[in-house]
């Protein structure tokens, strides 16, 4: 019995402890796909690159982003937004799974779930490659932190409504027409 | 419990927590083959670009990263320099930097870190400037 404590004991040590790859998907860098680029950008009959970036940051603060760092020069605005990702669901399965442990004798504790998420904006604008106008690109990522401090996801967002919506209030703001690709 | 089973318990505890602490030292590695030099690993890491267009270049880096997939989070056009996180691998950052090389020439340099750990392979630094030469419409030279 003893033994056989030890044995378990061990493995847990073990695999919670051994050192892990990184991920081969992580260093596989696959080309964006057309209709992803149309998702994330559009085009303005403008030249005024600045005022557009600027008229973009406004916007992102309008829909509850900070705007972290601008850079006229690169063409570039990257703005955050921070919210709980506390989702019931998720905690009730962790506690439930905690309970099952602790009944059957393992004594472990609840397992993470996730906790505080980050939304993150980058903008970037660019002059359109016919030479006329500017095109405008937005790329929304979804971080998810768990209770560890860990991030348990990270994943584009390719809902097209966030994308839609940003770029109406742009157009508005703006006063310009925002044109799919 | 007899003294030898005792005895027996004890040294498997000791050689387990051995183990475990030995584990715990190592952090995430990299078991890609790792470069024979700090030269070939600053070779893998640099490209040339005959221009001494700083801004375009820097933007060529922006399109290249976002084209791969990446969401671009700093962009410094004073310090020359672009960073962006993996989308769908947030720990994986790929940073990039311009500076002279010689006249008429840029030196580009990417370092991809997962977490803190630097990325040693050399496909992913390939991939990069492969589509960052297509964007700024130039060969990529070996840096000397």
């Amino acid at each position: 019995m003893r033994k056989r404590i030890l044995a378990v004991t061990a493995g847990a040590l073990l695999s919670a402890c051994m050192p892990g790859e990184i991920p081969k998907e992580a260093l596989k860098f696959a080309d964006e796909t057309p209709a992803e680029r149309r998702l994330e950008s559009r085009s303005f009959a403008t030249e005024d690159e600045a005022k557009l970036l600027g008229d973009g940051a406004a916007v992102l603060k309008e829909l509850g982003f900070t705007v972290d760092t601008r850079s006229d020069e690169l063409g570039f605005v990257g703005a955050t937004k921070k919210a709980s990702a506390y989702n019931v669901g998720e905690i009730a399965v962790s506690a439930a799974t905690a309970v099952i442990a602790q009944a059957a004798g393992l004594g472990l504790s609840m397992p993470p779930y996730s906790k505080d998420q980050s939304l993150r904006a980058a903008l970037v604008a660019t002059p359109a490659e016919d030479g006329g106008g500017l095109i405008v690109r937005i790329t929304l990522q979804r971080v998810v932190w768990d209770t560890e401090g860990k991030v348990s996801r990270s994943e584009l967002l390719s809902d097209p409504a966030p994308y839609t919506e940003f770029f109406a209030k742009l157009a508005k703001t703006s006063g310009l027409d925002a044109h799919e690709l | 419990m007899s003294c030898k089973t005792a005895r027996g318990l004890r040294a498997c505890a000791a050689a387990l927590a051995l183990l475990a602490v030995a584990a715990c030292q190592s952090d995430l590695r990299d078991f890609s083959q790792p470069p024979e030099s700090a030269a070939k690993l600053a070779a893998i890491r640099s490209r040339v670009f005959a221009t001494d267009d700083k801004r375009k270049t820097l933007r060529a880096a922006i399109a290249a990263l976002q084209q791969l997939g990446f969401v671009v989070d700093r962009a410094d056009f004073a310090a020359a320099s672009v960073s962006a996180a993996k989308a769908d691998q947030y720990l994986l950052r790929l940073t990039v930097t311009v500076a002279p090389a010689s006249a008429g020439r840029l030196l580009v340099r990417a370092v991809a870190r997962y977490d803190v750990t630097p990325v040693l392979d050399a496909e992913p630094y390939e991939k990069f400037f492969t589509t960052l030469s297509h964007i700024l419409e130039l060969e990529a030279h070996p840096a000397e």
